[in-house]
């Protein structure tokens, strides 16, 4: 009985205030350019994440996956070093250096220890001004990307996403693999490499953060150094349209012989600029984000095992932004799984949430913002996102008060704008038993 | 593990150290008490390890360990269903765990004042767990959910369950951690309760706190909650050996939901508890090898022979008795898996005669003890790092004496340790074919 005691008096909180309070620096290295940085000495380890704003998104069509293919191929020989040997010179210097695409952005992941941070840049500098795009590498990185979208024909997951991606992103480049479209990979030349590189890599789309052993003066130094020179002239502004989309509120089934079904729903989501993106973002959490204990997980897990996960989450692209979510469940409860979703959103919609869901999620999300940085990637990662939306550095004092602000109200009057059943869309991939009114896709 | 399954241990676990000064005490009923500390932020990862996982359960009862670990999270006396991970969450913290053929992990991310709260729970849930059959039945679909989902679903991980069944023809690593489909349903609660009254006990368990926290203040505080749990009697672990095995074997599996053929070979080795010396040349060997973009497997399949679209090698050296080293290949479109397994044949002949200089040796070797500086740069992984060795028969010493011990590794230790390693009939393969509807 003691114990029990000592632990309902834990139950009483505290919010740890100033707890997250980064010291972040903007570091002013060229012309009206500035970076984020978090200097941390603990350990002699630098992580480094750049940006350009030019991804899968903006690839000309008949040339779909030109800006994965162009990342792809960046470590695969630059400058007077084979594939092989830049390859090795990174393992041997224990350096990770990255290069991906998303949908809008070209990132660029450095992370290395300190003693290897000269030799980093001297890569990396090489691979983005110097790349040999050798014939004999491009075609073996071009069957490997080609062996992965037809994947997204065979393997249910890969499936799934692609077809919850052309329905969602109808009519949109968003619709197409970030790895492009599977006919269009060998029709990517060289010279398209090459246009990706020159008319992209500039720096009035360019963002960089970063944290660990580094001081303001030295990531002065080499950003100056290494990136001043992309600095161009002309401007251009992305292409991509904002997507607008009607969703239809369809079950969509692709019929595949599996032994449990895969289902994904999406909705309408919400700008990271509206004024309501925060209460937006608790609802989520404590509808479907919040892991063990949401709602959906409550219900659909606890009470019935039904699955084994159910999620939702909002998702943000630079011209749409979505609400979706997901669960795996055997064939013959799909119709259960889905008539709860249903339920739980609309209940949502209807009655909000209790003030109880509503302070354990404000305690959550305020405490356990530390836990995301406790490493140098994670700082990085952070620093970057956190400039990417548009926010100035003292977000990381103003967080906190930005959540604990939230009010039942403000979650009613967003959730009865986002969720709508009149507006999500399910897609079903398996072989679901007593499943009515579907779309076959 | 409840979010996560962890089939495979990431494989540079193992080589991280030097710099890690874990601080160690062991309280009087035996629970061992491991803290690394790390001032970075004002957070502690929390685990407690136990001794036992899917190698350590009754024969056809395969998935007991990894359900039990479901269960810890379904209440105690004092805990109603779920309110162990709610009451984490309330306090900012992040929780989870982790079932492997040798433990059972859990663990919680949180601020470091919590510290208290944490070990009250993870005492309390040590001894005191609570289940109603309603609760167990339903926890019992969500297993097997789970199970279609990692495994049914996912024609890679059912090859390799598939490989290794037919890897270990005696010992219990033959069984799937998250255990066979039709011995999970037959599981009883009674079957779970029995497992857990044998093994959940305090000098079967290790607490490993990674984080801004001193060892007395940890010591004071578990001694507090867990110091008045009994030790249980509790056998040291045997486990049955592999027979001498004379023939190799070969499993085929045929999929319509994966468009990549795959080529798989599995050689049966030492692990470290079984052959030190052996199992870090075996470490350094993979890393040569086996590294995905930088090893001999991809030179030779991928660059020069421009038979396959990637190659890789790993070696898992945890565990008891015997453990796998693992080569796995994906053929260009127009080459078949038989012409990958004839030219994987011939290239392995005389093996030991093509490994590099010792100038490139010693590369390497920095390159393997360099992750002990990155697996610092948060607090889950020295945790899962010491926690995980801990709990597979390392001892302290073994683990901060690994970067020395590496760097000891020399060219002649490599060809000894290939002579005997590529032995066919201590293998299997398996090919992975797609196959249309």
């Amino acid at each position: 009985m003691k114990k029990f005691f000592f632990i309902l008096v834990f139950f009483v909180l505290h919010n740890f205030s100033g707890l997250n309070a980064l010291d972040v620096k903007e570091v002013n290295y060229y012309k009206d350019k500035k970076a984020w940085l978090v200097n941390n000495n603990n350990l002699p380890i630098v992580a480094i994440k750049f940006a350009f704003k030019a991804g899968s998104g903006i690839d000309f069509k008949g040339k779909k996956g030109t800006a994965n293919l162009t990342a792809s191929l960046l470590d695969e020989g630059a400058g007077n070093y084979s594939a092989k040997e830049f390859k090795k010179v990174l393992a041997d210097n224990s350096i990770t250096l990255n290069f991906s695409v998303s949908h809008d952005n070209f990132y660029i992941d450095l992370y290395t220890l300190k003693e290897n941070l000269d030799l980093s840049f001297q890569l990396l500098d090489l691979a983005l001004t110097k790349p040999i795009f050798k014939l004999e590498e491009v075609n073996r990185i071009k069957g490997n990307i080609k062996l992965i979208l037809e994947e997204s024909y065979k393997d249910p997951d890969e499936i799934a996403s692609r077809i919850f991606r052309e329905v969602l992103f109808e009519g949109h480049p968003y619709k197409y693999d970030t790895l492009g479209v599977l006919e269009d990979i060998d029709k990517i030349e060289k010279q398209d490499l090459e246009l990706f590189l020159k008319t992209n890599l500039r720096l009035d789309n360019f963002y960089v953060a970063a944290s660990g052993d580094i001081n303001e003066t030295e990531l002065k130094k080499y950003l100056k150094k290494y990136f001043k020179k992309f600095d161009k002239k002309n401007k251009i502004t992305s292409n991509i349209p904002i997507h607008k989309k009607k969703i239809e509120p369809k079950i969509y089934l692709h019929k595949k012989d599996l032994r449990q079904s895969t289902i994904m729903f999406a909705g309408e989501g919400i700008s990271r600029n509206d004024p309501y993106f925060y209460p937006a973002y608790v609802m989520n959490y404590i509808l479907g984000g919040g892991g063990f204990f949401s709602k959906l997980t409550t219900e659909i897990r606890e009470k019935r095992g039904l699955v084994y996960s159910v999620y939702s989450y909002l998702y943000r692209y630079d011209k749409y932004n979505f609400f979706s979510g997901g669960a795996e469940t055997s064939n013959e409860n799909v119709d259960k799984v889905i008539k709860i979703i249903k339920e739980e959103i609309m209940k949502v919609k209807k009655e909000g949430v209790s003030e109880e869901e509503l302070k354990n999620a404000k305690n959550y999300l305020i405490n356990s913002y530390v836990l995301r940085l406790d490493s140098n990637k994670k700082v990085a990662s952070i620093l970057l996102n956190t400039q990417m939306d548009g926010l100035n550095t003292d977000f990381f004092e103003k967080r906190n008060d930005y959540i604990n602000s939230v009010s039942l109200k403000d979650i009613k009057k967003i959730a009865s704008k986002i969720l709508d059943e009149n507006q999500i869309f399910f897609l079903v991939i398996g072989e679901p038993s007593n499943l009515k009114n579907i779309s076959k896709i | 593990m409840r979010f996560f399954l962890f089939f495979i241990i990431i494989f540079f676990l193992k080589d991280a150290f030097a710099e890690f000064r874990p601080q160690h005490h062991i309280l009087e009923n035996g629970l061992e008490i491991i803290v690394l500390e790390n001032n970075r932020v004002p957070a502690i990862a929390h685990s407690i390890w136990y001794k036992v996982g899917s190698a350590d359960e009754p024969n056809g009862k395969s998935g007991i360990a990894h359900f039990l670990e479901h269960l810890l999270f379904k209440g105690t006396d004092k805990l109603k269903p779920g309110e162990f991970s709610q009451t984490i969450a309330r306090n900012g913290g992040k929780d989870n765990a982790f079932t492997s053929k040798n433990y059972t992990g859990y663990f919680q991310l949180i601020h470091k004042s919590k510290l208290e709260l944490v070990m009250s729970l993870e005492a309390d849930r040590m001894k005191n767990i609570k289940l109603v059959e309603k609760e167990f039945e339903n926890e019992k679909t969500v297993v097997l959910e789970e199970r279609y989902s990692r495994v049914d679903n996912n024609p890679s991980a059912l090859l390799s369950e598939q490989i290794n069944a037919a890897l270990y023809m005696n010992h219990p690593y033959k069984r799937p951690i998250i255990g066979w489909e039709h011995e999970i349903k037959n599981l009883s609660l009674n079957d779970v309760m029995k497992f857990y009254d044998k093994f959940y006990a305090p000098n079967n368990a290790i607490i490993v706190i990674c984080g801004d926290v001193k060892l007395d203040e940890v010591v004071r505080v578990a001694k507090k909650y867990f110091g008045s749990i009994k030790p249980s009697k509790i056998d040291e672990r045997s486990w049955t050996n592999e027979p001498t095995q004379h023939a190799p074997r070969g499993v085929v599996l045929k999929s319509k939901n994966t468009a990549i053929p795959v080529f798989k070979r599995y050689y049966l080795v030492p692990t470290y508890t079984k052959s030190k010396k052996e199992a870090l040349a075996l470490e350094v060997f993979a890393e040569i090898f086996g590294n995905p973009l930088t090893g001999m497997l991809f030179e030779e399949f991928v660059k020069n022979k421009k038979l396959a679209t990637s190659a890789s090698a790993y070696y898992y050296s945890d565990g008891f008795g015997d453990t796998s080293f693992t080569i796995s290949i994906v053929p260009k479109k127009e080459v078949t898996l038989n012409d990958i397994a004839s030219h994987l044949d011939k290239y392995l002949v005389e093996i030991e005669k093509k490994i590099i200089s010792s100038d490139e040796l010693t590369k390497v070797k920095k390159r393997l003890v360099n992750e002990i500086i990155f697996a610092q740069d948060s607090l889950y992984m020295g945790m899962r790092i010491f926690g995980s060795s801990l709990s597979t028969g390392y001892s302290l010493k073994d683990i901060t004496d690994w970067p020395n011990d590496i760097q000891k590794v020399s060219i002649n230790d490599l060809q000894n340790i290939l002579l005997k390693i590529f032995d066919l009939n201590k293998s299997v393969t398996g090919y992975l074919i797609p196959i249309e509807k």
